[in-house]
């Protein structure tokens, strides 16, 4: 039996077909300044148009249907290209029940279906239903089960605080905002200055203006940067805000959220890998936020697949136990050597060094602006020394470890901490590069690459060759080639 | 000398898309030629030296892919259900073989466009969790017969949301 989707999707329908008010607007554009007669003459073009939008939409809304088998759930769309695409519930790894409160006079819900094939930016199917038939298709189909129906539950509420700690960490801009803040605010001190000297011998009213006019702009777009960060981060306050997962024995039900209802179905086995985070600041803060990588969760709206939003050392494991206890996380086996410190440290004291450089050569150069280039030399000594501090955190951490087939990585990509806890079967290619450099004290950088939606490759640097090797059963003294059947021989 | 018996132009079990693909192909090419050619006339002075490369251009392009690209397109595309797999041969400079086992097939969908409508067939997408692999210009009853043997079937190794159904979720 075909199903047709919520009638308020005919609203969102129309957003694709807004582009046919560029008539009356034309129209209007064209008649400014004739009378209003004439104008109302012409009146039914701009009628039609808006007929045609809502027209188009209806038709849009009649063509998109949904049927389901006890297999799959058939989605078909489009008015003159038909597109029908299947979804088999054995095949979904993540769906997503969206009740924002602007469709609740209207009782619907966004449901939106996934898998691990189609794109990693979009969901692979989505549906604008009443909440009922939502909950009754779901329900049929046996892929969700009231959460009060769930038996053997664990059950993990994430205080608001920590809620809190995750908008700060993860709000886009937090550190650079307070940076570039300061450093516009300072930039147009200087600018000013600089201006106001090299412009006033040769511009006279116009310089001057522009010389006034820039400190007040800079301290503007400061401002302007800082209610950005302070938007950005009260929406992601909303997005988590209630946090809560139910664990059952084959699902996560992940629920949150003010404005916007959230619930998430994830199941446990499509979980690619959990992923614990800590920049510096969380780092010296002793805080560890933890995220999962399935196909969906967290891919609409900006959203984050957070598991734990933020927790302290102390009650971390005993939550991932609850939550994930198939991912246990191992302490290292295998880590560089004392002396490949350097490997890690390499890339920020380039910049140390390039800075420098950078100062006398523009000092040099452009005498006259002595202070500018002080002052953003300076600047940029504070990324420069924070990167230095995550990888000399990177080297006491790094490495890897394997316990029943699970291995767990700790690495760091940019100014993140990772440690990574996956399975053998979720890893798709397996990469040993090792540079002249290295060669010396046999050392290698490892490469994973975890599939999903996309393929995501884990970085390790200068582990000691012959103990991956060994790892991995391969035989040290032949080429750097690993293949999965070697992977996979070792444990079967 | 022995003789060697002929290679088969086409390996054995392969199907071939519909013949009217090539119409489509054909058909596509004209409405698009006929858009071109209305803009150049729209922008370009018919005296100018411009105006005679852009139609030399077109003219010299057209030839091409009607007389060669289309064809060989048409004539390598091929597909193949075998067993546990599915092969899909295409491309005109680079042939690629796709093979894709159908325990790994995510999701498959059928797309129809107006002039496929009109022919009667239909482009079969099918979806595994690395890639994406198309079977083009199959009959409609055809693509909707593959879709439902290539969606998976429920049990055996499937897992994901739907395992564990009744009171062991």
């Amino acid at each position: 039996m075909k199903h047709h989707t919520h009638p308020i999707t005919i609203l969102q329908n129309m957003g694709s077909f807004l582009f046919l008010l560029i008539i009356p607007l034309a129209r209007g554009a064209l008649s400014f300044g004739a009378s209003f007669s004439e104008w109302l003459s012409g009146a039914w073009v701009d009628i039609l148009a808006l007929c045609a939008i809502i027209g188009m939409a209806v038709l849009r809304w009649y063509c998109i249907y949904y049927y389901f088998t006890p297999e799959a759930i058939h989605i078909s769309e489009g008015i003159f290209a038909k597109h029908t695409v299947s979804l088999p519930f054995s095949r979904l790894t993540s769906l997503y029940l969206e009740e924002p409160f602007w469709y609740k006079p209207f009782g619907a819900v966004n449901l939106r279906l996934d898998t691990d094939a189609g794109s990693a930016r979009s969901h692979d199917a989505t549906l604008t239903l009443k909440k009922r038939a939502a909950v009754e298709l779901l329900g049929a189909t046996g892929v969700r089960q009231r959460l009060e129906d769930v038996s053997h539950r664990q059950i993990f509420m994430c205080r608001n605080f920590y809620v809190v700690i995750l908008s700060l960490i993860t709000t886009n801009y937090f550190a650079g905002v307070l940076f570039c803040s300061t450093f516009i605010s300072k930039l147009g001190d200087i600018l000013g200055q600089q201006i106001a000297d090299v412009l006033y011998g040769t511009l006279a009213h116009v310089a001057q203006l522009v010389a006034v006019g820039i400190p007040p702009v800079a301290l503007f777009i400061a401002t302007l940067l800082a209610i950005g960060w302070g938007v950005s981060f009260l929406r992601n306050l909303t997005r988590y805000y209630n946090f809560c997962i139910t664990r059952s024995q084959h699902r996560l039900f992940i629920t949150g959220g003010v404005l916007v209802g959230r619930e998430y179905t994830v199941a446990i086995d499509k979980i690619h890998f959990i992923d614990i985070r800590q920049t510096l600041f969380t780092r010296i803060a002793q805080f560890y936020s933890v995220y999962i990588k399935c196909a969906g969760y967290g891919k609409s709206d900006g959203l984050l697949p957070v598991l734990i939003p933020s927790a302290r050392k102390s009650t971390l494991f005993g939550y991932l136990e609850r939550l994930v206890p198939e991912f246990v996380v191992t302490p290292r086996t295998i880590k560089p050597n004392l002396l490949s410190i350097f490997k890690f440290i390499i890339d920020p004291l380039g910049f140390l060094v390039a800075v420098p450089v950078f100062y006398f050569v523009t000092g040099w150069l452009l005498p006259s602006w002595h202070d500018l280039i002080s002052f953003v030399t300076l600047m940029s000594l504070v990324p420069i020394f924070w990167f230095l501090g995550v990888r000399i955190c990177d080297f006491c951490t790094t490495g890897i470890s394997e316990k029943n087939g699970y291995f767990t990585l700790r690495y760091s990509q940019g100014f993140t901490l990772h440690t990574v806890v996956v399975h053998r079967d979720k890893i798709c290619d397996v990469c040993c590069r090792q540079s002249i450099l290295q060669m010396g004290d046999d050392a290698c950088d490892l490469f994973l690459y975890t599939y999903g939606e996309g393929v995501t490759r884990h970085h390790l640097k200068n582990l000691p060759r012959r103990e991956v090797c060994a790892l991995f059963g391969l035989n040290p003294e032949k080429g750097h080639s690993f293949s999965l059947s070697h992977l996979f021989n070792k444990y079967n | 000398m022995k003789k060697m018996p002929p290679k088969e132009r086409v390996p054995s079990g392969y199907e071939r898309p519909s013949l009217s693909s090539l119409l489509i192909y054909y058909i596509r090419i004209l409405l698009l030629g006929f858009v071109y050619m209305v803009l150049v006339h729209l922008f370009l002075s018919p005296d100018g030296l411009l105006y005679r490369v852009a139609v030399w251009v077109w003219a010299v392009s057209f030839a091409l892919l009607w007389l060669l690209y289309f064809p060989i397109k048409y004539w390598k595309h091929r597909y193949k259900l075998e067993g546990n797999s599915l092969y899909v041969a295409s491309g005109v400079i680079y042939t690629r073989f796709h093979h894709i086992r159908l325990p790994l097939i995510q999701l498959v969908s059928v797309t129809r466009s107006p002039l496929q409508y009109l022919f009667g067939v239909a482009t079969l997408c099918v979806c595994t969790a690395g890639t994406r692999t198309y079977v083009c210009n199959i009959p409609s009853a055809k693509a909707a017969m593959l879709a439902s043997l290539l969606s998976p079937a429920p049990g055996g190794d499937s897992g994901g949301l739907a395992s564990g159904k009744e009171g062991d979720i």
